[in-house]
């Protein structure tokens, strides 16, 4: 366990960014505590500094998981966000998509958003941009990529993919093992 | 292994291009003579030899040759690795023989050799394409594509294009029946039958008004036959929509065969089955089941209360018997199964059947005899007219019958069974022929039964098994047939129905029909038939299938299971009664278990009803999963239909369902023990089939209760842990509440004493972060701002205070009060940086700002700016207190004159704050102000005349008037808002005025109404009192004009400037005629002016608007 070095935060923040933008600062500043990242095996947690002590109690072999897991790094310390990071990206998420109920299914299971599931769409979308997926009902649902840019999508046939799936909240019950 | 030696040609492949002839004729010379040596290059574009390889004659033995090949093959020579073969011909030489091959083929198929064919066949002893004394199957001599068929026809070997799969299946006709018929037989040919007489004709002549057509005209229909053939129409619409038709003639067999048992299952589903292929899997949903429930319930309303009195009609037997009797009686033929075990309620339907099929059978009546005989074969063998006649008519009889089973909400079942193996029957057919129906009362029929039984003993082992089965439904028939002998009924019955079953699709089944064994259940069954209407239950069935499948275990798992299988479609059939569509499932599961074991070639079927199993979804199918894959053992099989009934029997509402109790064994005989419970306990067994449902449900409801609960707690104790930290935010307000706060925080703290001092820290510091002046408050060590109970307690200074205060508890002695403050807010600072000196607080805060410069450099944001912005967001002017020592406070102190005009709240508000910035900004006295006025108005006739402006003119302020004044006036008491320090600043700034010219506005209304003009108050001073500060006060003047004033006086005197100058400006100063043509002549100039403006515009706006 270990804080993040610059190139490490950099890598973070620049992904954690594409879906919440600056509202990133309100993850790293909060008014309410002092919130911390930390890398343990590969892994950033996302922790509050009174866990963080906590935490030190523990020997590193032992210690699975720590406050929220935002993601982890790859091989190639790039930085790969995952499902469980979705609690805090959802209130802060700039861009955002809604799904059709029939199509949520679909994205529980971890395929891509299609044109024809798609409900709504944050205005002046980029392609490219992260958004986050909401069902109907304002549920967060997971996040995503958005393949095609607001204006784009208007012009899409039914079974063009609008929304490229990154993580779901399906992934609890898929993926149990990896999540930590 | 000759030793001669051979010219043989070899073809050496792999050589290395820089090889020549000689060398190879010197290498291969070893072995033998070489001629003829040829070396062929083969390059690529550009020149380069990719390969290179030779042929050569060579002369030798073919010891010598192999010896040669071992040596020489996959050696290396030059790089390369050689290859040795035997050549083959050019293949020039070889496109010249294909080329005489087609040629010669193309010949063979022009249309003069048909002729020679016939010769040809001649030649091989085919007469007008029969072959006499043939053995069917016997290939014609000479020609590959031709075999004897049945009654020595000769016919070729098709090769056709299998439905359905995506492969061509040879179709040898010597193999297949499909009803060819002995022409021989019937070629008395100068006996000509008439049309309507012949044996084919389209099923769907089946129809009303088909029949009509043919001349046939129904007896006035009872309502009933209507109905059904309504039904049958519909039915036979979804059968065609059904993709599984076979149309592959080895399969039609196989499906004919599986037809019948579909057919109700389809009817069953009313059409949703047919849909149900494997590509089509995803389409069964909830909706299949809502279109069953629809269907059902159409049907229901349909024929209503018609068929709900099917009990009743099961119960009373007599009646419909009678009928069946009639039915029967003027049937001879009765090729449908209509006779046996059909089930009392359904007795008007196979009525109905009997009479159609009475009317059908009436054309060939008189084939009959000759159909026998030939039955045998074509009850196995389908041709397309036959097979789909019969298939109709089988149909008929299943949709018939699934519908009554619809209608009952007793299942009944054998019957259908019955149906589905009877119609093709050819031996029942024959035996039914041979058969003299009587008109039998149960009496008889049981004598009947007793006596078949103790003829069939042998064959019949199961029968010994008193605890067959039981019929569930119709308690009072039971109690009259009791025990042995329905259930010997039956199962002879079964027997025979599966050995009809059996019949056509699998080759080994004609054994069957020719043995004893199934005349003897033939005649069995036709004297039993009228006793099956106990066969109703479907357990009944169920252990029929058992018995059945007993019964064949010598013929063959094969065929038990076929049979098996079908019995397995009619219970589905059956158990569609229950509008359970979980049932259905249940029960597919097992036949489609049964299918997957035993018959690949059903995969349309199975595939179906994999498909529905898997899409209904119910608490089943975890028990169907496995039997999909369950080998094809009939114990397997019962154990697991078995299975499915108890479970189903527990879902359903069905009452039949309570004979199979247990799941676990294997052994049929057990089985049927258990299946045979007396069936008195129907109802018994289904109250208790409810109680235990109640008992589940109950339990899930309690389930679920204690989950909730469960929930419930834990959810609560992480609401209560959050509280107890005060890390929350409270959005109380001041003043006492503030108190509670602190006294909250005190809690807190205590509880969090043992943690680390920053985690109190923290929380003090949250109440204080609430209040937008925190930071204001901050800096002032009193708290301003704040009202109190008790002022040292407050802030965060006032928090330490009382924390302290608590450690000392109540004595007297160590009363903290405000002395303490201060001092403790020092020590509080020192405690802070101390406290943070622990590792973590300071990287931690370190960190975040090291990350928020990250932030920053990544996303080009100003995270300090923000947030300085926001606690800056919002002041409240109105909550401040005056405070008069204050330099800002300056700006809220109003003065009493000003407001009389007034300026809304707003405006004032602004004003005020321009005034604070404009404070702020320059600390100018514009103006002094003297006490004495006296001097000052003493002093003033001494004064020049300042010289004012007009109004027409600039204002222009005499600077040195000012400095004059200035001087003048003693500063005994000035007063102005900047302290004493601004005297200096005057004296200082006199020069500066006198550079300064105060920038005058020419006309009136361009002066800043707030800017007045100092030298003007100081007239009117002695009118308005000390009152000095009008000056910075922002005050709305009067548009005022500025009078011309010669003097600063304010009584005129004479001479008086103003009395000369000022009338001017309220007398007209020129000619009111000339000024009157001046303003019409400017007013048309005006005018045009203006149009041309409003054009302008207009066009702009028009060009704007088409933008």
């Amino acid at each position: 366990m270990r804080p993040l070095t610059d190139e490490e935060t950099k890598a973070l923040f620049e992904k954690v960014s594409k879906y919440i933008g600056e509202n990133i600062k309100l993850l790293v500043d909060r008014p309410d505590g002092v919130y911390c990242f930390r890398l343990h095996k590969d892994r950033v947690y996302y922790l509050s500094e009174k866990l963080l002590k906590l935490s030190t109690n523990i020997s590193r072999d032992k210690l699975i998981s720590v406050g929220t897991c935002f993601g982890k790094f790859t091989k190639t310390m790039k930085f790969r966000l995952h499902v469980t990071a979705l609690d805090y990206l959802a209130p802060y998420a700039k861009y955002k998509v809604w799904v059709k109920p029939g199509a949520e299914q679909s994205f529980l299971y971890g395929n891509h958003v299609l044109k024809s599931g798609l409900g709504r769409i944050t205005e002046n979308t980029s392609q490219y941009q992260g958004v986050v997926v909401y069902s109907m009902a304002d549920v967060p649902l997971g996040f995503g990529v958005a393949a095609k840019s607001t204006q784009d999508c208007r012009k899409l046939d039914p079974m063009a993919i609008v929304v490229f799936h990154q993580a779901d909240i399906g992934e609890y019950l898929r993926s149990e093992d990896t999540l930590t | 292994m000759d030793l001669n030696k051979t010219v043989k040609r070899l073809y050496v492949g792999g050589l290395n291009h820089r090889v020549t002839e000689k060398e190879l004729q010197q290498r291969f010379g070893k072995f033998g003579d070489v001629s003829d040596v040829q070396i062929i290059t083969r390059k690529d574009n550009h020149g380069i030899p990719v390969k290179t390889f030779g042929y050569l004659n060579i002369t030798t033995t073919t010891a010598e040759l192999h010896k040669c090949m071992s040596v020489l093959n996959k050696t290396k020579w030059k790089g390369e690795t050689l290859q040795i073969e035997m050549a083959k011909e050019s293949f020039l030489q070889r496109l010249c023989e294909e080329q005489k091959q087609s040629v010669v083929v193309k010949q063979s198929f022009h249309s003069d050799t048909i002729p020679q064919f016939m010769e040809s066949l001649k030649m091989a002893g085919v007469e007008n394409f029969h072959m006499k004394a043939a053995v069917p199957g016997s290939e014609v001599p000479g020609h590959k594509k031709w075999v004897v068929g049945k009654f020595g026809r000769v016919l070729p070997v098709l090769h056709l294009k299998a439905r359905g799969q995506n492969k061509i299946l040879k179709y040898d006709p010597s193999k297949h029946c499909h009803g060819i018929r002995n022409l021989d037989q019937e070629a008395d040919y100068n006996h000509f039958t008439p049309i309507s007489k012949l044996t084919w004709f389209f099923e769907e002549a089946d129809g009303d008004i088909s029949r009509k057509r043919q001349g046939e005209f129904p007896i006035p229909k009872k309502k009933r036959k209507g109905i059904t053939e309504d039904f049958q129409r519909k039915n036979f619409a979804d059968l065609k929509k059904s993709a599984d038709n076979p149309s592959d003639i080895k399969g039609t067999s196989r499906a004919y065969f599986s037809n019948p048992v579909k057919a109700p299952n389809q009817r069953q589903e009313n059409g949703s089955w047919p849909r149900f292929t494997s590509s089509m899997v995803h389409d069964i949903d909830v909706e299949s089941e809502e279109e069953i429930k629809r269907m059902v319930a159409k049907e229901n309303k349909k024929y209503g209360g018609e068929f709900c009195k099917a009990n009743d009609d099961l119960e009373v037997v007599d009646s419909d018997f009678s009928v069946m009797y009639n039915s029967h009686k003027n049937n001879e033929t009765n090729r449908g199964s209509l006779v046996t075990g059909l089930d009392p309620s359904r007795g008007y339907d196979s009525a109905d059947t009997d009479e159609i099929i009475t009317f059908n059978k009436a054309n060939f009546g008189q084939i009959k005899q000759k159909v026998e005989p030939a039955v045998p074969t074509t009850s196995r063998d389908v041709t397309k007219k036959t097979p789909s006649k019969e298939k109709s008519k089988k149909r008929q009889f299943e949709m018939r019958k699934a519908w009554s089973s619809m209608k009952c909400k007793t299942a009944e079942t054998c019957c259908s069974s019955e149906d589905s193996e009877s119609s093709v029957d050819s031996d029942y057919e024959a035996m039914m022929h041979n058969s003299c129906r009587v008109d039998l009362t149960l009496t008889e029929m049981e004598t009947l039964a007793k006596i078949n039984e103790r003829e069939d003993k042998v064959d019949f082992k199961w029968l010994h098994n008193d605890s067959v089965k039981q019929i569930c439904t119709p308690e009072e028939i039971l109690e009259s047939l009791i025990g042995d002998d329905s259930s010997e009924d039956e199962s002879k019955w079964t027997k025979r129905n599966g050995v009809v079953q059996e019949l056509p699709s699998f080759k080994g089944t004609r054994i069957l029909s020719k043995s004893n064994q199934s005349a003897q259940c033939y005649t069995e069954d036709s004297v039993t038939n009228f006793q099956s209407v106990s066969d109703v239950s479907p357990f009944g069935s169920e252990a029929c299938k058992k018995e059945r499948k007993k019964i064949f275990c010598k013929d063959g798992i094969f065929h038990a299971e076929s049979s098996c299988e079908q019995r397995e479609e009619v219970f589905v059939c059956n158990s569609v009664v229950s509008k359970d569509c979980q049932t259905i499932t249940n029960l597919i599961v097992p036949s489609s278990g049964v299918l997957s074991s035993e018959c690949p070639g059903k995969g349309f079927r199975e595939k179906k009803q994999l498909a529905y199993k898997k899409n209904y979804h119910s608490g089943n199918t975890e028990e169907t999963m496995p039997w999909s894959s369950c080998s094809s053992s009939s114990h397997n099989t019962n154990a697991e239909k078995r299975d499915v009934n108890s479970t189903m029997s527990k879902s359903s509402c069905v009452p039949p369902k309570k004979e199979i109790m247990s799941k676990s064994t294997m052994d049929t005989h057990s089985c049927l023990s258990q299946t045979m419970n007396p069936n008195v306990t129907n109802t018994v067994k289904q109250q208790q089939d409810n109680l235990r449902r109640m008992a589940a449900l109950m339990q899930r409801e309690k389930e679920a209760s204690l989950q909730k609960t469960q929930i419930r707690l834990a959810l609560s104790n992480l609401d209560s842990s959050d509280s107890g930290n005060g890390k929350h935010i409270f959005f109380k307000e001041n003043n006492e509440e503030e108190a509670e706060l602190q006294d909250t925080e005190k809690e807190s703290q205590q509880m969090l004493m043992g943690s680390l001092q920053t985690v109190v820290q923290a929380e003090k510091k949250s109440p204080t972060k609430l209040f937008e002046n925190t930071e204001d408050e901050e800096n002032d060590k009193d708290d301003d701002g704040r009202f109190q109970l008790k002022a040292h307690f407050e802030g965060k200074a006032g928090q330490k205070l009382m924390r302290l205060q608590s450690h000392f508890g109540t004595d007297e002695r160590f009363r903290m009060d405000c002395r303490f403050l201060e001092s403790e807010d020092e020590q509080d600072v020192a405690e802070c940086s101390s406290t943070c000196s622990p590792s973590d607080a300071v990287p931690l805060a370190q960190e975040k700002q090291r990350n928020l410069e990250i932030l920053q450099n990544l996303l080009h944001i100003d995270t300090q700016s923000a947030k300085s912005v926001k606690n800056h967001s919002f002041r409240n002017v109105s909550s401040l207190h005056y405070d008069p020592s204050q330099e800002d406070h300056v700006a809220i102190e109003a003065s009493a004159t000003t407001d009389v005009n007034q300026n809304s709240k707003p405006e004032r508000h602004q004003k005020c704050l321009e005034t604070e910035m404009m404070q702020n900004v320059t600390k100018e006295i514009y103006y002094e102000i003297t006490a004495n006025f006296k001097e000052t108005f003493g002093s003033s006739k001494e004064r020049e005349d300042v010289p004012w402006d007009e109004k027409d003119e600039g204002l222009h302020l005499d600077p040195t008037e000012y400095r004059v004044n200035t001087v003048d006036k003693s500063p005994g008491f000035t007063f102005s808002f900047f302290g004493e320090d601004t005297v200096d600043d005057i004296k200082a700034n006199t020069e500066s005025y006198k550079i300064e010219t105060i920038k005058a506005s020419k006309l009136s209304w361009m002066e800043d109404p707030r800017f007045i003009d100092s030298s003007s108050d100081e007239m009117e001073n002695e009118e308005e009192g000390g009152n000095g500060d009008k000056m910075l006060l922002p005050e709305k003047t009067q548009g005022e004009q500025f009078p011309a004033r010669k003097s600063n006086l304010f009584f005129f005197f004479k001479g008086d400037e103003r009395l000369q100058d000022g009338p001017e400006v309220f007398c007209r100063t020129g000619n009111l005629e000339d000024q009157r043509e001046q303003w019409e002549a400017a007013c048309t100039s005006l005018r045009e002016e203006y149009r041309k403006k409003h054009k302008d515009a207009k066009r702009k706006m028009k060009l704007r608007q088409s933008k």
